[in-house]
């Protein structure tokens, strides 16, 4: 019988080699190796599971175990392994990991269905955090995602029948009757609503359902968005004004660490589910979404109230900051940032990271700094 | 006094926790994070924190630059792999440390530290090596990631592993290491 440590260092060298396939674009072989590590990492750390004094060895290669059987979607062994690291004396740094892991045991299961039927244009949102409970939600931070995921659709929708970028101004009659979105009622899974999204024959992409060729699309720059791809990214959103509207509105939608730690997608596709799961807090966005559309540019970060905004003329897309000494410093708005972005922050207190661009401050991010997300 | 140097490729003579394969998948990120600064072998690499120091950098032209180009063509993925090539070596270069083991922590690798040597007790009076990779950032975003980095392994009370805490950015480049 090969002893734990044979074990764990075989799932390990075969983890690393699925890593090194991954990298080199070859999902299926990594999957295939992290099945075999997995086989391995369960088997030792089985070997010390009645070691309950063989702290951190024990919970440490439970956690590893696990973390390789969530990749492997082998949900309920991840489940089980983590309850019986918890069950011994973890260290509590890889206690709270472990428990962290259990989230992410969890949320697989919010995501599940539940008896629910998606059509395909209907998609599930879960989300996971401090702020939520079994079926309840703090206001706050469900209502601002769900008006997020409402403007992410209608964006979606817009570009997708290629519109130009609406920059102020309600949205098309045609379209708002269209494309209507309807929430189903809230269900206690962490907290979990359907959106619909209703649509005539009126308004289409030729051969395709408009309402499910919106959902793919979200979905799909969703994801390139969570893996940072972006140049795939830009490919999908060529436009500036619909390419920064989307990360914006991406940022607004993901976690922010604590009041929440995760949302979470569900859709069906031609009988298919797909998952998808946003995990980064919104501090942690890699700044390489954003930037590279300005050259040379002079970062500078300005805390204050937004205090009042000139949108009236095109020309004039700038606000204003007061800082607590009551000085305005005054930012230039690119195209697909006010009304989605800009205007729903206005006379909060807010920290705006802005480019120097030749004597003027263009914005690149905003968010607000008084505690909300 | 010269200063000190450190050769990326050497990771491809793996180390007690990382297998050659792996190490050389490693270097060949950094080398692209580097380059992708248009920093070239031998640029100087000021590392602060608990040390103070500047050790060069130096590495092999990468065989296939296309192929390494599509394979790290994820900004956030090259950054973490490079920064975790980086600080192994440097851990082993300022401190009687190596990585002795790893294990799975999400989809990624959690590495241990261990004296040179010591490679059979699996992860007991082990010291964590936690890693943070910046493609291009400033002393505060640097001061940030370390705080962010001890705060994660200070979050329990009862905390009780040791550890050691590499933030890597390869804009200037720069790295700050820290013990806990």
């Amino acid at each position: 019988m090969k002893e734990p440590n044979a074990l764990h260092n075989r799932a390990m060298e075969l983890a690393e080699k699925a890593s090194v396939a991954r990298i080199r674009g070859d999902a299926k072989r990594a999957l295939e190796l992290l099945r075999e590590a997995f086989d391995n990492e369960l088997q030792a750390a089985k070997m010390v599971a009645e070691n309950l004094s063989l702290e951190p060895t024990r919970s440490v290669l439970h956690r590893s175990a696990a973390s390789l059987a969530l990749e492997c979607h082998e949900i309920r062994e991840a489940e089980k392994l983590i309850a019986v690291a918890l069950a011994g004396d973890p260290p509590p740094e890889i206690g709270d990991e472990l428990r962290d892991l259990l989230e992410q045991v969890y949320f697989q299961r919010h995501l599940d269905l539940r008896g629910i039927v998606l059509q395909p244009n209907e998609f599930q949102v879960s989300i996971t955090g401090d702020a939520i409970g079994f079926g309840v939600a703090e206001s706050e931070v469900f209502v601002s995602r769900v008006q997020t995921l409402e403007k992410l659709v209608f964006r979606t929708a817009e570009r997708r029948t290629n519109q130009p970028f609406r920059e102020r101004g309600r949205r098309g009659s045609r379209l708002s009757r269209d494309v209507e979105v309807f929430l189903t009622s809230p269900r206690a899974a962490s907290f979990a609503v359907s959106f619909r999204i209703g649509h005539s024959s009126q308004l289409s992409i030729p051969g395709v359902d408009i309402a499910e060729d919106v959902i793919k699309e979200m979905l799909d720059c969703l994801e390139l968005y969570v893996s940072t791809k972006v140049d795939a990214l830009r490919e999908h959103i060529p436009d500036p004004a619909y390419y920064r509207n989307f990360i914006s509105l991406a940022r607004n939608v993901s976690p922010d660490g604590q009041a929440v730690r995760t949302v979470g997608f569900t859709a069906l596709f031609a009988g298919q589910e797909r998952r998808l799961l946003l995990k980064r807090p919104q501090a942690q966005e890699p700044e390489g979404l954003t930037l590279p559309f300005i050259e040379e540019p002079r970062k500078v970060t300005i805390r204050g109230t937004l205090k009042f905004a000139d949108a009236l003329k095109a020309e004039h897309n700038t606000i204003r900051v007061v800082d607590s000494e009551g000085r305005a410093q005054k930012v230039f708005v690119p195209p697909g940032m006010m009304d989605d972005i800009v205007r729903p922050l206005w006379d909060y207190q807010v920290t705006i990271i802005g480019l120097r661009e030749r004597g003027t401050i263009v914005l690149e991010d905003i968010r607000r700094s008084d505690g909300e997300s | 006094m010269t200063d000190p140097e450190i050769t990326l490729d050497s990771l491809s003579l793996g180390m007690p926790g990382i297998t050659p394969i792996y190490g050389a998948t490693l270097a060949e990120a950094a080398t692209v994070c580097l380059e992708a600064q248009s920093h070239n072998s031998g640029v100087k690499m000021a590392v602060d924190g608990d040390y103070d120091k500047g050790i060069k950098f130096r590495w092999m032209p990468i065989g296939n630059p296309a192929q390494a180009k599509r394979c790290w063509a994820d900004s956030q993925v090259a950054t973490e792999h490079g920064a975790y090539g980086v600080a192994s070596l440097l851990v082993v270069a300022l401190t009687d440390l190596t990585v002795v083991e790893r294990s799975r922590k999400g989809t990624g690798f959690d590495y241990w530290l261990g004296k040179k040597g010591e490679t059979d007790s699996l992860f007991q009076n082990k010291a964590r090596l936690e890693v943070s990779g910046i493609a291009k950032g400033d002393l505060p975003e640097i001061g940030k990631r370390v705080q962010q980095k001890l705060k994660q392994t200070t979050r329990s009370a009862g905390t009780k592993l040791p550890a050691v805490v590499a933030v890597v950015e390869f804009g200037s480049p720069r790295s700050r290491v820290v013990k806990k």
